[in-house]
Formats: structure tokens, C-alpha cells, sequence
């Protein structure tokens, strides 16, 4: 996203998460961050993705999904369509499948970024992990080089 | 003697983590299937200490797709440590928990009918997977797609507005309901604004209906062939034989539709209950003891509640259940009927969202009441998946002791077995080298039984299929991936 295309009426940040499952908690947590970054913007947090958020995501022209990942790496990516091998299972209502349904049924071009925030302690518990606090300053340092306008 | 065994692990588009092993002899012919349930929860365990009130609120966190009904089942119970029973709570605490479950089990058929199991009834279980989904089913009939997510959503605002929110909601209290709805909470659900108005709901089960059935005959000898399994029925039943999602007594039928044991109060239900523990799951098996073990187990669900059921007490639902009873006779056993079970209960749940919407009590004022306190407390409740059942044990300091439950997936963990075992072997028989259309169909037949192996986490990442091929020395030979 350039600063230009950050209207606010525009984007939609969804936060998904389990604090008390631990890393699970993570994008909650950086959400925190982003209301205080970008106060105007629309926010919604919940535990998990639901078949129905497609509804809500086609009313934005960007949403940016954040979520705790197993991956190894901080990543910003756009989604992609269903690749071969995707097999969907509830556990994994996905940003991808969502941003495919919005698409395919409501012929939405609804643009999604997914940022997938690396934990590695998905067990019962509050807290997050030295490794999920680690992901979470690179988070917030990677947005305060993306938009440093913001800090001033 | 030599054996192989094919694993495939996990099973996919059911809820939580499977694995299924298949043991093969050293004729190469399938010997027995296993359906390992890889997680263990251990609530039963950890709800112990805490005061009997929080019961309802914790142990809803079992699930993220059906919370509602362990949260309904637990106050059940709780409601008898209280001294209060269904029929001594107010009109307002009965109907307003009846209306959440009407939600509950409404939302959860159509999530799995529509994301998980009619991409590969429409499509063909067969079909390419990368468009054996929901976008797939959505490029085939857009409209169908559409329906499928508003019906969804109207039972999860159903949901949010009896139990305060869509998942994880708060409202069921010991001896009651601290919630009612107001005249613009019901306006909500007929105004069709926001969501579809329950006459629209109620158009649209039809639909849907009319669309499975041109389906269902156009594909009839498939779909009852894929796995005829003749087992005993178990579920509540309501008054003269109704079907009953939220309170009755208990009946159990054999495959000819006999009574296995004369309808009882389920609060006598370890007269006739007993589990069975084996090495290799960390799910029980369930059995009426009255039959034993090996004949004693039973399927609950949708298609259990259909047959065991005299008739449905709302009009347009009984309508359903002769039409499919004259398709399909008295007492069926395709397993595949379990989806249009489901969407028959999706249309029963509607008429009787309508029926309470208009119902004065619902706006009550007298949400709770209480009696004379005890220390046991047994609730059953027809969860979408099938009966569940919570009891608890309450000591005088009000800290629970000990804690059963028996979830709906539980009681169908020998007939989901057989009926992946019925279906691998007449998929190996008859050529073992089919690879994905192989994998998928075992685990169709797992999908009808809408199993929950529970939820936990759902951070990004794979989720694949894979499948071993292994020998007796646990030595990997062959694997499929997905």
C-alpha cells in the first residue's frame, strides 16, 4: 500500500486471534498498535475468519488481514487465487479463499494484504513468546519504515 | 503375518485433526480402518475446582463452531444444581434458549453443508480438488453460494442476539437467561435489512431443499450405494414422538426401527450407557449396554433424529420429512442421507425461529429462577452433530468435582470407522491405485458425519493430506500429498 491509497474509508484492518492461546494472540496485539497509528481506519478483531466475513470485506477496497502464522518469517504478501493443492477445512477459512469468494460470488475487487506474523507457542496461556515479541517489534518497525510520516 | 497399513493424515474439511489408518493384510486385502483422533482436550479435567456457575462459559470453549451447544448443555446441567429443570424455567429462559439452539443448529448445517460437503455432492467427489470448494461451488451456481453464506449469517445474528455474541456468547446462566429480546432485536430478523428476514430464511431452505432433491434422484443409486451402514439410532425425542433438538427423553432405535429401550429420562442414562476405551484413540467408544459393545453402538445426528422421529411439529419441515421418507422408506441407512437430513432440520430450525420471534414471552421480564440445590447435574442436548451429554458433579463449596462429557462425534466413532472401512474397501477392492479420488472418498464418508474433533488454534499455515503406505515395520513404502 503507498501512503496515497490510504484512505481511510477504503480499509478495513482485521485482526484474528486467541490471546489465551499464547502467539495465537499476536495479531491482536499488533492491532493495538496499528489503532493508535491509524485511528480513522476501520477495525475489527475476532477469533477466527468466518465464511460470512466475505460479506463485510466486499464493502472495503482494501483489507488488510493479520494473523499469527507457524511460518518461520515476518510476510506481507497479497492473496493468491486457490492454488491447486488448497484443500480447504474449517480450521483454515483462509484470507485467500475469502478474497476468492468475494471475487467469484460477488465479483468484488476487493484488494487484500495478509501479513502473517510468525509465533511458535500456540499452547493454553497469556503472553506472548520471546519469538512472538521479537515478530512483533519487526512488525511495527517494518510499518514505522513503510509510513514514517505517521511518527512525526 | 505380514500387514501394511495406509495412513492418511489429516483428514481434511472436518473440524479439528484426524488421522486414518488402513491395515492390510498380507493377501493385500483391507483388514481394518481406524479413525485416530490425534487431540485431547482435557476439559473434563481442568473445569474441576472451578465453581459450577463458570461451567457453561468454560466449557463452550470445547468448540468454535458449536459452542452454543455446550454452552446450552452445561446450563442444562447446572440448571438442576440449582434445582431448576426445563420445565420450571420461566417462559422467557426456556424460549429464549430455545431460539439460541434453533441459531445454532441452523448456522452449523449450512456452514457444512454449503462450504464442506456440497462441493463434493454438486461437483462430484471426484471432481479436480482445486475446485472441489466453495468458490468452485460458487462458480457452478453463484446464487446457491450466496444463499449458503446468508443463511449462515442469520443464525449466527440469531446467535449474537439471544447469547450476546456469535461465538463464545454468555447469556445461559444457572437457572436461566440474563437476556430477552427487545422490539427492535426482533424487528431485526423480519425487517430483511440487514439480514434475510425469516420469511425469506424460510423461502430459501426450501430452495435449497428442491435443489438437493433434483440432485439426490438424479444421483440416487451413487449416493445410496456409497455406504449402507444398518446400525441402532439414538437421540431425544420430544412429545409423541416429535423431532427434538433441545429437550426430551431419550430413544434408540435398531435398524428396523424398533425400539431398542422404551423412551427414558435421560437423567438415567448411566443405566444404559457404558464407554468403551481403546489403545490407539483418545476417543471413547460409546455403547448401550443392554446390547454390548459390539452391537450396542449407535449413529446420532441428523440422520439419527430423522429416523428416530415420529414426525416434525412444524408444517413445512413434516412436509420434508414425508417426502423423504417416501424416497428413501422408513428407516435408510445411507450415510450420504445425512446431508438431506441436515437441510431438513435447517428448515425446522427456521419455522421455529419464526414461530418464536412471535412469541410475547420472548421480550419477558423473568429470565431466571432457582430451587433447592443439589449436587448432580445431568444435560442432553441435540447438538447439530448429534446428542450431547454433560454431567456434573457439585460439591457443597460449589466447586465441581467431576466432569463427563460425552460429545456427538463420540457416539458416531464406530460407525464413522465403519463406514470408512466399508467404503476403502470397496475402493481397494476394486482398484487400490486411484490415488487422490481414493483419499477423498474415505473422506467423504467421514464428512457426513459432520465429525468435531475439536478446534484449537487456527494460525495461518499448511494443513496437507498426505497419505503412507506402510509395512509391518512401520516402513514407509509409498506416499500421496496433496
Amino acid at each position: 500500500m503507498s501512503k496515497s491509497e490510504l484512505s481511510p474509508d477504503k480499509i478495513l484492518i482485521h485482526a484474528v486471534g486467541n490471546e489465551t492461546r499464547r502467539d495465537d494472540g499476536l495479531a491482536l496485539e499488533a492491532i493495538k498498535y496499528i489503532k493508535n497509528k491509524f485511528p480513522d481506519f476501520s477495525f475489527k478483531t475476532d477469533y477466527q475468519l468466518y465464511l460470512e466475513d466475505v460479506l463485510e470485506w466486499c464493502n472495503y477496497s482494501k483489507v488488510w488481514f493479520i494473523d499469527a502464522s507457524f511460518g518461520s518469517d515476518l510476510k506481507n504478501r497479497t492473496t493468491q487465487n486457490v492454488p491447486l493443492d488448497f484443500n480447504p477445512s474449517v480450521h483454515h477459512m483462509g484470507p485467500d479463499l475469502l478474497a476468492s469468494m468475494a471475487k467469484e460470488i460477488y465479483g468484488s475487487s476487493v484488494e487484500v494484504i495478509v501479513s502473517e506474523l510468525p509465533g511458535e507457542d500456540f499452547s493454553l496461556g497469556e503472553g506472548l513468546s520471546p519469538k512472538a515479541k521479537s515478530t512483533l517489534n519487526d512488525f511495527i518497525v517494518s510499518l514505522e519504515t513503510q509510513f514514517p510520516i505517521e511518527l512525526e | 503375518m505380514e500387514k501394511r497399513k495406509i495412513i492418511i493424515d489429516p483428514v481434511t474439511r472436518v473440524e479439528g485433526h484426524g488421522r486414518v489408518t488402513l491395515h492390510l493384510n498380507e493377501q493385500n486385502q483391507l483388514e481394518e480402518a481406524r479413525l485416530h483422533i490425534v487431540e485431547f482436550r482435557g476439559f473434563e479435567k481442568f473445569v474441576q475446582g472451578r465453581p459450577y456457575w463458570e461451567a457453561p462459559v468454560l466449557v463452550q470453549r470445547l468448540c468454535g463452531i458449536c459452542p452454543v451447544s455446550h454452552h446450552l448443555c452445561a446450563a442444562k446441567a447446572i440448571d438442576q444444581i440449582v434445582g431448576v429443570s426445563d420445565e420450571t424455567l420461566t417462559p422467557t429462559g426456556r424460549k429464549m434458549r430455545r431460539m439460541m439452539h434453533f441459531g445454532q443448529v441452523l448456522q452449523s448445517h449450512a456452514l457444512h453443508y454449503f462450504y464442506l460437503a456440497a462441493p463434493d455432492l454438486l461437483l462430484g467427489m471426484n471432481s479436480d480438488v482445486a475446485s472441489r470448494n466453495v468458490v468452485g461451488l460458487a462458480q457452478m451456481n453463484q446464487e446457491l453460494a450466496k444463499k449458503g453464506i446468508l443463511l449462515r449469517k442469520f443464525g449466527q445474528e440469531i446467535i449474537k442476539a439471544t447469547a450476546g455474541k456469535k461465538i463464545h456468547g454468555i447469556s445461559a446462566v444457572p437457572g436461566g437467561i440474563h437476556k430477552n429480546m427487545s422490539d427492535e432485536e426482533i424487528q431485526f430478523f423480519k425487517d430483511g435489512k440487514e439480514v434475510p428476514s425469516i420469511e425469506e430464511t424460510i423461502q430459501w431452505c426450501l430452495e435449497v431443499l428442491e435443489h438437493y432433491k433434483t440432485f439426490h434422484l438424479k444421483n440416487q443409486s451413487d449416493i445410496l450405494s456409497f455406504d449402507q451402514l444398518e446400525s441402532n439410532y439414538l437421540s431425544l425425542i420430544g412429545r409423541d414422538g416429535a423431532l427434538e433438538l433441545y429437550h426430551g427423553e431419550l430413544r434408540c432405535v435398531d435398524k428396523d426401527g424398533r425400539k431398542v429401550i422404551e423412551d427414558m429420562d435421560y437423567l438415567k442414562y448411566l443405566d444404559i450407557y457404558e464407554e468403551e476405551v481403546k489403545e490407539w484413540s483418545y476417543m471413547k467408544f460409546p455403547f448401550l449396554k443392554p446390547l454390548g459393545a459390539q452391537k450396542g453402538w449407535v449413529r446420532v445426528g441428523p440422520l439419527a433424529r430423522i429416523n428416530t422421529c415420529e414426525y416434525i411439529d412444524t408444517p413445512l419441515a413434516q412436509k420434508e420429512l414425508e417426502s423423504f421418507r417416501s424416497h428413501n422408506g422408513r428407516m435408510p441407512h445411507g450415510t450420504l442421507l445425512y446431508h438431506w437430513a441436515r437441510l431438513i432440520e435447517i428448515l425446522h430450525c427456521a419455522e421455529k425461529i419464526q414461530e418464536l420471534l412471535d412469541d410475547e414471552d420472548i421480550k419477558g421480564e423473568n429470565l431466571i429462577t432457582k430451587g433447592t440445590r443439589t449436587n448432580t447435574g445431568i444435560g442432553f442436548i441435540e447438538a447439530p452433530r448429534g446428542t450431547l451429554i454433560h454431567h456434573y458433579d457439585v460439591a457443597d463449596d460449589d466447586q465441581i468435582t467431576k466432569c463427563n462429557l460425552i460429545v456427538s462425534t463420540t457416539h458416531n466413532n464406530t460407525a464413522m470407522n465403519s463406514s470408512v472401512f466399508q467404503r476403502a474397501k470397496q475402493i481397494w477392492e476394486t482398484n487400490p491405485d486411484r490415488g487422490e479420488e481414493f483419499l477423498n472418498e474415505i473422506e467423504v464418508a467421514i464428512r457426513a458425519y459432520d465429525p468435531c474433533l475439536s478446534c484449537a488454534t487456527h494460525a495461518l499455515g499448511q494443513m496437507p493430506l498426505k497419505v503412507e503406505l506402510r509395512d509391518f515395520n512401520d516402513v514407509e513404502i509409498r506416499t500421496f500429498t496433496r
